[in-house]
């Protein structure tokens, strides 16, 4: 299995899902590397399955970390400075604009229980329902109905429904 | 829930309209919504819908990403000290991936001693009375750590000057670094840099290191404290090397 290959294929896409899942960079960025260290001990036999079996290591490895307690968080409290991306932009309203944005798409995830942000999620990184299925535990069928009521749980929280604006 | 036109037909569920979206309904389910959305108008609106959401979602989703962090992977050839498997390898490599300013991050950090404990066990065979290269964070005192740099040019990060002590650097003839803390007295930690190593000390340490770099390494950068990096040539790494007063 050449990992050099997969870590170049897929690090970027599996690291955006894990912020947008947990909305943290640091658990995002060390549970992406957790599954590639694991991927290389010992991965799925074909390299067709490893997207999924990567998303999948990487999901567990979140909510693993979330039983285990918030020791994390309270070391990115006591230093907010360490905080990965918390550099300083060149324009503050921007960054003033953007942080505003990122809390409000946060709200609106944070509003879906755990298997609507898997499957919403996993979507949007072109799993197939069969996959996105497979992965929340359910069938292949009902996965349209899930992500139909997810996509539109989450557009009202966004306010991007037009009745909701006013 | 399913409801039905004046001619009989029942319009499609959520469900449905997301499949033929998303272009996972198969035949004859997808024939079927064709013909259907071609003659219902409140269906067509409903999928118009469903596809506006969608595009919206993830506009809203993308805006707010941050960039992934700065990684990327180092191939790790063979070392001397111990034959290493294939998967034993890429897990050293893995090790090796992180840039510089992630390592500065204390969760980072720990992701990193946790895999140290992996890649030592690949070099020393599991053996756990074999000293510890990466101290725990309550267990700092010395160690030794040994890797393959990924860049010619190699830099060393002290974090300041400190009460005593010196670094001092040879070459080796073969492709592993490794760096050695000698009489550590107060808190060091050897961090591995793809680029280099990081030693982090404080101004209370007294310690020396000893750092011995591959033939393939043509510059040797050592940084302290802030200052001006002083820039070594590998040719005065020769023979009995080249070393710098860490005291203040």
């Amino acid at each position: 299995m050449d990992v050099a290959r997969l870590f170049q294929e897929h690090h970027d896409a599996l690291f955006r899902y894990l912020e947008r899942y947990t909305g943290d960079p640091d658990l995002a960025a060390d549970a992406a590397q957790e599954a590639f260290v694991r991927l290389a001990r010992k991965g799925p036999r074909h390299d067709a399955h490893v997207r999924a079996w990567l998303f999948q290591v990487a999901t567990n490895v979140v909510r693993d970390d979330r039983r285990a307690g918030r020791r994390r968080l309270a070391l990115l409290e006591a230093k907010p400075d360490r905080v990965p991306g918390a550099r300083p932009e060149p324009d503050p309203s921007e960054q003033t604009e953007r942080e505003e944005l990122r809390l409000r798409v946060r709200a609106a995830l944070d509003a879906l229980n755990q298997r609507e942000r898997t499957i919403l999620l996993m979507r949007e990184e072109g799993f197939t329902h069969r996959e996105i299925a497979a992965a929340v535990g359910t069938t292949t069928k009902s996965v349209g109905t899930m992500i139909a009521r997810a996509l539109e749980k989450l557009s009202r929280q966004l306010g991007l429904e037009p009745e909701a604006v006013t | 829930m399913t409801e039905t036109l004046m001619n009989g037909a029942a319009h499609l569920e959520d469900g449905e309209l997301l499949r033929y979206l998303d272009g996972e309904s198969e035949h004859p389910e997808r024939g079927a919504a064709q013909r259907h959305l071609a003659a219902c108008g409140e269906c067509r609106a409903r999928q118009e819908t469903f596809e506006r959401r969608a595009r919206a979602v993830s506009a809203a989703l993308a805006a707010a990403d941050v960039a992934p962090p700065p990684v990327r992977l180092v191939e790790m050839r063979r070392s001397p000290l111990r034959r290493l498997t294939a998967a034993q390898i890429k897990a050293a490599a893995v090790l090796v991936a992180l840039l510089g300013g992630a390592l500065t991050v204390s969760p980072v950090r720990a992701w990193l001693v946790d895999r140290w404990h992996d890649v030592r066990s690949a070099f020393t065979g599991g053996d756990d009375s074999a000293p510890n290269p990466l101290p725990d964070e309550d267990a700092q005192g010395s160690g030794s750590v040994a890797f393959v740099p990924a860049a010619g040019t190699f830099t060393v990060r002290l974090t300041t000057r400190q009460i005593t002590g010196t670094l001092r650097a040879v070459m080796g003839a073969d492709s592993v670094a490794s760096a050695r803390v000698v009489g550590a007295a107060g808190g060091v930690d050897l961090v591995v840099l793809p680029d280099g190593l990081a030693i982090r000390n404080d101004s209370n340490a007294q310690a020396s290191y000893v750092l011995r770099l591959p033939g393939a390494i043509t510059e040797l950068v050592v940084e302290m404290g802030g200052r001006a990096a002083q820039r070594v040539r590998s040719d005065e790494l020769a023979g009995a090397g080249w070393s710098i007063e860490l005291g203040r």
